[in-house]
């Protein structure tokens, strides 16, 4: 690593300072448009969930709330047990995108090393089965959940999001375990490992960030999901917030306010959920060193 | 990076572990629950002779103030009798797939259901609900307004009883009572009118425009333009159940319409009922066609630019009467539901008039009993209540068809691409007509 | 030994999508009403009359226009972003977390506001075009726009998703490439398209066939930011597949145009998925 900076160092140095002047305006113009770009309407949400209606629908819009209110968010947690909702979707997100990295590196690992009969179908299945548009599945699905009688509880929730989470996470991981040169764990199985062992303790921590980007994708999916938490589920207390959130899009009115309010809060988890990952991101694979 | 790994690895077994235990501790599905462990069970000793074994009732409704009222009086429903009232609360499309789905699965997961009663027909036909005849041998009490009750039956008027009516919607004319005196007019009485105190409006008042439509595809524009479409003398089915809606009536109905829109705020084409009672209540419009539920909103000076100033009457004539679009919301029991009596016990309680006068008090019944409407308490409290059950009393519904969805849906395609300046109105019309013959049987 | 690691996911993909599928291809032989409970037999009847339904073409016609321009500005901002912030930077993470958040918000939040910020008199999108000399738009009320912002919508909420996928794959090309290519003294264009382009190549045929299948299913901001509308000018195929399944409960109609959909989708990403099945058999 020192050599690393030491070169890029001496690069630098060869520069000129006009240029190196030049790049800093520029790096700062380019930044300043993407956190803009991505955070403005984030912003545009926290500040409608901080204004009453009156103010939100105002002619000249306020660019902050001149009139503030935490009226959106006692309604979400006094009158709709907002918090309740949350630990629901955070519960099924959970489980459901662990349980899906889990067997999706599994099928993955077992895709991209092995050949075996029947490898195309399963591939192609796994495939189609994402391309499948979600609605062609709702009746038949209902149906099996209703025969074994897992209608309305949390676990034919988790089971859908693995089976629709699974294909993105096997397609995602196959494309990480490929660029894993195979000599590593030929050399680790001749030092007499078994290839349980091989995966688990060789070839899974060199595709920590890959499988920390299939665990956000998953959650994600699984937070935000609504057709299936919204058929699946009839009582209150198992609801999820994407279902608690369309309640507020009434006959006569979108409840604005709490609808932006729960916005807000519905993102903070998966933010920590994130933030707790990206570790995994940064560090990034070893492989380097391997190759070089 | 193996120390790490190992670390969060640790950390997210004890989450996991966490969560199950979470799981574990709070059992998902809501089993039947046999009598002697439900906690209100002692309580309720003297309800157990006429109500054995049932715990809990589970209701799919419409979100939004209605069910949220509907909420606040069954909690009083659970006090009252130990049995446990479930409000799962949905949007409109997702309601209807919801009960098609648990009754034709026979899974019985709801044991009462709101449904919208232009659904009526085609829940009726397909034997999706329980016949309720058994439960009322002496007839339905007469104080419900007849129009509601005619909409509760199948076929509609004549048949058995296969709901109640909870929420007794009938379309209203909003207008602004204080700009209608300041340019020295008289209140609508026909479309003509209106098209003249828009034009003015429109024309003198700053900010503000004539009229606002709801112009979104689908249900919005079809509720929306019906009213001026039979005000015109259109029929969208005629004695031949051969649809009608390219006929000269619907024709000008939307000459009026098109030129209505110009004198609206812009982009009516996407405006559903949330963006037209934004426009009325920033005072942006002065004249529309709504639901009675927002008068609420209208007269709350937190929500509303125009509160006090606004007057309901009854939507316009023009060839025929003014016919008011009745809406209502029916509470009827799924076939599959293996609590019927205690269902239909539930359901004579929330229509009864205290039940409905503690509901509108709340803030989001619509009453449906004529005794309601004449109770000087919320007579004071909404001012439009003797308005609102005339419309109500002379409503009209509409067609009586099990295929009501599919020709409101394809209807309102073409409206929206008239409205759009996507095609011609003629023509428009023409292949929603020609499209909704092929539909029909 | 390979079952081992198979078998969690074959015993779900057998339970649960086996019997939709074939359910699906099964039923668009029907004519179905779902909620009479009735079906007949009627052959390949459903297929032919959603080939010569002008409306299913008109939404074929605007899934296209939705999926290349959407995808195509995804792919390349979220690549930008992605090479922009693998760099050494201050806050980096902080940075990274931002670029995320459009992706982790609910989708119908996401829809509403835009909704909002699209109004053409309270709007601020309109109002901030004003501000800046620029007529108003009428966003989502005109034919010509509607589309268009609903593709802005998209292209805000998924760009992160191209970004993570590209930045874990950034991780992965090894530093000391880029030092012997400086060395040599390629300039940083020539790293770029010399290296990081021909390494990221797996995982962007990758993104671009996920991303494909995911705006081909687009379904939930039409429904909530124009409801298909003005006129048709933003129905999708899946909009109409939902209108004629859950509208119309014609479950077998809409199978039928659910597996030519899926055709449509495998004919248009056969070039990638064709990419995608041989990185997975390169071992």
């Amino acid at each position: 690593m020192s050599i690393t900076r030491f070169e890029e160092n001496r690069l630098h140095q060869v520069e000129s300072k006009w240029k190196i002047i030049g790049n800093r305006g520029l790096f700062a113009g380019i930044m300043a448009f993407i956190v803009v770009w991505s955070l403005f309407p984030v912003y545009w949400m926290a500040n409608n969930s901080l204004k009453g209606r009156l103010e939100q629908f105002s002619s000249i819009p306020t660019f902050y709330p001149h009139a503030p209110t935490l009226e959106n968010y006692h309604r979400l947690f006094q009158e709709m047990g907002f918090l309740g909702t949350i630990g629901n979707s955070a519960m099924v997100a959970f489980v459901s995108s662990v349980l899906a990295v889990a067997f999706g590196s599994l099928a993955a690992y077992a895709l991209s090393r092995y050949q075996f009969k029947g490898k195309q179908v399963l591939l192609a299945w796994i495939l189609l089965t994402r391309i499948f548009p979600p609605v062609a599945f709702v009746i038949p699905l209902y149906s099996i959940m209703g025969n074994v009688g897992l209608l309305n509880t949390r676990i034919a929730l988790i089971l859908a999001y693995i089976v629709f989470n699974l294909p993105f996470a096997i397609w995602m991981l196959i494309g990480f375990f490929s660029e894993i040169p195979i000599e590593i764990e030929h050399s680790a199985q001749v030092d007499g490992a078994s290839p349980f062992q091989v995966f688990r303790q060789i070839v899974l921590p060199l595709v920590a960030p890959g499988l920390a980007a299939t665990a956000i994708f998953s959650f994600v999916m699984s937070w935000n999901e609504f057709m299936y938490a919204m058929i699946f589920i009839q009582s209150p207390d198992l609801v999820t917030v994407p279902v608690a959130l369309s309640g507020l899009v009434t006959e006569y009115l979108v409840l604005w306010g709490p609808m932006s309010a729960g916005g807000i809060l519905s993102t903070i988890p998966i933010l920590v959920f994130v933030i707790f990952l990206q570790d995994y991101l940064i560090k990034g694979l070893t492989l380097g060193a391997v190759k070089g | 990076m193996k120390r790490i790994w190992q670390k969060k690895h640790w950390w997210a077994l004890v989450l996991v572990g966490a969560m199950l235990l979470a799981a574990c501790g709070q059992p998902a599905a809501p089993a039947p629950a046999p009598a002697p462990a439900s906690p209100p069970a002692q309580e309720s000793e003297n309800n157990d002779a006429d109500q054995p074994g049932v715990a809990s009732i589970a209701i799919a409704a419409r979100a939004g103030a209605m069910a949220d009222a509907l909420k606040a009086v069954a909690a009083q429903y659970t006090q009252e009798t130990g049995i446990d009232v479930q409000v799962n609360d949905m949007p409109y499309d997702n309601l209807k797939e919801t009960i098609v789905l648990d009754v034709r699965n026979n899974s019985g997961a709801y044991d009462l259901v709101m449904m919208d009663d232009p659904w009526m027909p085609e829940f009726g036909q397909a034997n999706l609900l329980a016949n309720l005849d058994d439960y009322f041998t002496e007839g339905v009490d007469p104080d419900f307004v007849p129009t509601t009750i005619n909409l509760s039956r199948e076929p509609y008027g004549t048949g058995s009883l296969y709901a109640l009516p909870l929420i007794g919607n009938v379309q209203m004319f909003f207008y602004r009572e204080d700009l209608i005196e300041k340019y020295d007019l008289t209140p609508p009485e026909n479309w003509d009118d209106v098209l003249a105190i828009a034009e003015v409006i429109t024309r003198e008042e700053p900010d503000t425009f004539g009229y606002a439509l709801r112009g979104q595809r689908g249900n919005p524009i079809v509720s929306n333009y019906m009213p001026l479409f039979w005000a015109y003398g259109g029929r969208v089915l005629d004695e031949n159940g051969v649809p009608q809606v390219n006929s000269e009536a619907g024709v000008k109905a939307m000459e009026t319409y098109m030129k209505l829109k110009d004198l609206g705020p812009v982009g009516v084409e996407a405006f559903d009922s949330d963006q037209i009672a934004t426009a009325l209540t920033q005072g942006q419009a002065a004249m529309l066609v709504a639901w009675p539920s927002w008068v609420a909103m209208v007269d709350n000076e937190e929500d509303s630019l125009v509160a006090g100033k606004v007057a309901f009457a009854a939507v316009p004539g023009q060839v025929n009467e003014s016919a008011a679009m009745i809406g209502n919301w029916l509470l009827g029991v799924p076939r599959t539901s293996s609590k019927i009596e205690a269902a239909v016990d539930f359901m004579k309680w929330v229509t009864s008039a205290e039940v409905q006068k503690e509901m509108a008090m709340i803030g989001g019944g619509v009453p449906t009993r004529r005794s309601v409407y004449q109770d000087p308490e919320l007579i004071e409290k909404y001012r439009h209540y003797p308005a609102q059950l005339e419309a109500l009393e002379r409503s009209v519904a509409r067609p009586r068809t099990p295929y009501w969805s599919q020709i409101e849906d394809v209807w309102g395609m073409y409206l929206s691409q008239i409205l759009a300046g996507q095609v011609e109105i003629q023509e428009g019309l023409d292949r929603a007509n020609e499209e909704i013959k092929n539909m029909l049987p | 030994m390979t079952w081992i690691f198979l078998t969690p996911t074959v015993v779900l993909f057998l339970l649960l999508t086996v019997y939709p599928l074939f359910y699906a291809a099964y039923t668009s032989f029907f004519r179905v009403d779902y909620i009479l409970d009735q079906s007949t037999f009627v052959g390949i009847q459903n297929y032919q009359r959603i080939i010569r339904d002008m409306n299913f073409w008109n939404a074929v016609k605007n899934t296209l226009i939705f999926v290349v321009s959407a995808v195509l500005f995804e792919l390349v901002l979220g690549t930008a972003f992605a090479i922009f912030f693998n760099k050494e930077m201050k806050y980096r993470k902080l940075f990274r977390t931002i670029v995320l958040i459009p992706m982790l918000l609910p989708p119908i939040t996401v829809a509403l506001t835009w909704k909002m910020m699209y109004a053409y008199d309270q709007g601020v999108l309109n109002y901030l075009l004003e501000v800046i000399g620029l007529g108003r738009i009428e966003w989502l009320s005109s034919t010509t726009w509607a589309l268009t912002a609903i593709i802005i919508t998209d292209i805000w909420q998924w760009t992160p998703f191209v970004f993570l996928m590209v930045l874990a794959s950034l991780q992965a090309i090894p530093e000391s490439l880029y030092q012997s290519a400086r060395v040599s003294g390629a300039t940083s264009w020539q790293c770029f398209r010399y290296i990081t382009l021909p390494l990221l190549k797996p995982t962007l045929t990758l993104a671009l066939l996920l991303r494909t299948i995911d705006t081909f299913r687009v379904f939930d901001k039409m429904y909530v930011l124009t409801g298909g509308g003005p006129g048709n000018a933003t129905e999708t195929i899946t909009f109409y597949i939902y209108r004629y399944g859950f509208r119309y409960f014609h479950t077998g109609y809409a199978a039928a145009g659910s597996i030519i959909m899926v055709i449509m989708v495998c004919g248009v990403s056969f070039l990638y998925i064709r990419r995608a099945f041989r990185t997975a058999n390169a071992k």
